[in-house]
């Protein structure tokens, strides 16, 4: 201190004298800024709010104030340096949590692990149940290791340790573990476990106070980054993923191709038998000869959804029209095959759009052949196709997510399948409905596909849903009449 | 522990009180001497002194002004100034520190003091809570630039560069009063 320079002495001899109004200033509690940040870390990463996104916010927060309290305390003996360690690994893996929920990696990584959790709350895929298991056992590690950590400061000091509620902690963050594995839900269970968590965190809270009656000092821990900066380094990139890169992936590749058309009048006779039949003029020139081909042996047409021209569909959902052709089959006698052309005006959003197709439950059973689709437009003065991958997704049911290329004028997209029903020789009603999603927030967080939105039920913010419903006629020769029920008897509740 | 009935118990010489004044209080008095006082010797002696000058002062200790705490704690400190500047006195031919304060001197210049002290005091009331908690931790309990940066969870550039500028702050504000 010989250095010091004239100020520096003046001001220890100035601190010295006088009375200062010290009697206000309490004594630094080294204790006490650790275990506050422990405890509120661990507040905000144990309970979420559902609401403005606070369920990802807050216990990111919590991930950073608790690895900051541990890093304070981690010098003071081994269970503090193994609870700083887990509590390390925890924020790691907190950080590749979220650039997962925020990109298509999560569900790569879900379908590639396969296999599902089934609780009372629902199915998971198992990868979601892993990863919650691992960071919630680290979680407990932590606090594991604090309560060893603090036990050891009591008998260092030559006190009968006092840290019955951070071994309470322990337990109770370890008991949330096989909780949410069963999906215990509701009050009755939640809210007396909740009551005893906030009673639990507020006495260890109260700890520091014990504390420093039990060696007072805490054996310094340098930093080589300080506590703020520290905290910004985790923060900052965190909120940047969950924000910037939901926009890097707010819309799915399309695979656009030129296709090249031989010559278009292999199938003028079908085309014309069709035309006969009832066959929409304006659809039917839109099909190339491998698509009208499907219609080889037709012996009736129904048309649905014809009032598409009303202008009444909300932004972003595609006008549909549906033909029903039956057909004569070689294996089966008859089948029939469906058409159904999708139309989205120019100028929606082009972000994701997605649908369901599904037979009603009120129909009878048929065998479907898998639906195949594409989707058509015209840009820079070409035409483009892309197929559509559509998938299954349980009982003859098929989903569908894609986003809508950037056309100069409207989008066409074609679905078509066919199909049998369980006794061929009678006539029997086939429903079937289409359920469409469109995305209409440009920013979406965690990542979602349109069709997680469908199958999740339920209308979601960000997201505009419509359901059409389509009665269908399975018949054979002789029995198929094209207006048996109808062309308006399309039903459209949009939500 | 209740500090009011220890007080009570401290004061009318109760058996047992000492050794709970003791529990309650060793590891903050330890903790605010260390600093101040190098030496392990010293350091224990100076603890004897403090918590024998507090069971015997227990009755100038007012609880409407300061807390038990802050009032062992401002008894400990100064329990280790007195003595750290008597080993400095002790030897002279060494030289003395020059942080720490000298009581001695003219009234004069004892007024001096006083005014400076005031001045002082009234300019690091003026500072924000986290510069006037650094302060104190630097110049009233004497901690190293170390401990106080990992005691606020700060790099120890972060601290030097904040006392820097809560230096630089008080010269400006104590220009007049301070310049030597």
């Amino acid at each position: 201190m010989s250095t010091v320079d004239d100020f520096e002495r003046m001001l220890y001899q100035g601190a010295a004298q006088l009375p200062p109004d010290v009697p206000a200033e309490e004594p630094p509690k080294p204790w006490k800024k650790p275990m506050d940040r422990v405890c509120w870390g661990l507040g905000l990463i144990t309970f979420s709010l559902q609401f403005l996104h606070l369920d990802t916010i807050l216990p990111a927060v919590g991930t950073v104030l608790l690895w900051l309290g541990m890093r304070s305390l981690r010098r003071e003996n081994g269970g503090f340096r193994f609870a700083f360690r887990c509590a390390t690994v925890y924020t790691v893996l907190r950080f590749a949590n979220i650039i997962l929920l925020s990109t298509p990696l999560n569900k790569w990584l879900a379908e590639r692990i396969g296999g599902e959790w089934n609780s009372n709350t629902g199915t998971m895929p198992m990868f979601y149940v892993c990863r919650a298991v691992v960071v919630q056992l680290l979680l407990v590690l932590a606090v594991g290791g604090l309560w060893q950590g603090l036990k050891r400061v009591f008998r260092s000091a030559g006190h009968e340790p006092k840290t019955g509620c951070a071994g309470a902690l322990v337990f109770l963050e370890a008991l949330l573990l096989p909780l949410a594995l069963i999906g215990v839900s509701g009050w009755l269970v939640v809210g007396p476990l909740l009551l005893i968590w906030i009673l639990v965190v507020r006495n260890t809270y109260k700890l520091s106070h014990v504390l420093d009656q039990a060696g007072y000092a805490l054996t310094p821990a340098p930093a080589r980054v300080s506590d703020g900066r520290a905290a910004a380094c985790w923060l900052v990139p965190v909120l940047t993923a969950a924000v910037v890169l939901p926009f890097c992936f707010a819309r799915l590749p399309v695979k656009a191709e030129t296709p090249v058309y031989g010559p278009s009048d292999g199938q003028a006779a079908l085309r014309s038998q069709l035309m006969e039949m009832g066959f929409p003029e304006d659809l039917l020139a839109g099909l190339s000869d491998g698509d009208v081909s499907r219609f080889q042996g037709a012996y009736g047409v129904a048309v649905k959804g014809l009032d598409y021209t009303s202008g009444n569909y909300p932004d972003g959902i595609p006008h549909v029209v549906t033909v029903e052709v039956p057909v004569r089959d070689g294996h089966y006698g008859w089948r029939v095959v469906y058409l159904a052309r999708l139309t989205w005006d120019e100028g929606v959003d082009y972000r994701m759009e997605g649908f369901r197709l599904r037979p009603d439950i009120q129909g009878v059973v048929a065998f479907l052949d898998g639906p195949a689709g594409r989707l058509e437009w015209e840009a820079d003065g070409a035409f483009h196709t892309a197929a559509l991958d559509i998938r299954p997704a349980g009982w003859m049911e098929y989903l569908c997510d894609f986003s809508l290329p950037e056309a100069e004028g409207p989008v066409t997209g074609y679905v078509c399948w066919s199909a049998v029903p369980t006794y061929p020789e009678k006539t029997s009603v086939y429903n079937y409905g289409f359920d469409f999603v469109h995305r209409t927030a440009a920013w979406q967080w965690p990542y979602t596909l349109p069709t997680d939105v469908l199958t999740e039920g339920g209308s979601r913010v960000g997201w505009r849903q419509f359901h059409e419903r389509f009665t269908g006629r399975l018949a054979p020769e002789g029995l198929y009449e094209s207006g048996g029920y109808g062309d308006s008897d399309k039903e459209s509740p949009a939500h | 522990m209740d500090y009011k009935a220890l007080t009570a118990a401290m004061r009318s010489r109760e058996p047992g009180a000492l050794e709970r004044f003791q529990t309650a209080f060793t590891p903050l008095i330890r903790y605010i001497i260390a600093p101040i006082l190098p030496d392990g010797r010293d350091r224990e002696e100076c603890l004897s002194d403090v918590v024998l000058r507090a069971w015997e002062a227990i009755e100038s200790y007012d609880e409407k002004k300061a807390s038990l705490t802050t009032w062992v704690t401002a008894l400990a400190r100064n329990a280790a100034l007195n003595r750290r500047r008597a080993n400095e006195r002790r030897r002279e031919g060494d030289g003395l520190d020059e942080t720490v304060p000298d009581g001695a001197g003219s009234p004069e210049q004892s007024v001096i003091r006083e005014e400076t002290a005031r001045a002082l005091w009234a300019a690091v009331g003026r500072l924000d809570r986290r510069d006037r908690d650094m302060f104190l931790r630097k110049y009233y309990y004497y901690q190293p630039t170390a401990q106080i940066a990992a005691e606020l969870g700060l790099s120890l550039r972060a601290v030097e560069g904040r006392l820097y500028r809560v230096r630089k702050r008080l010269q400006e504000e104590l220009g007049g009063v301070y310049r030597g």
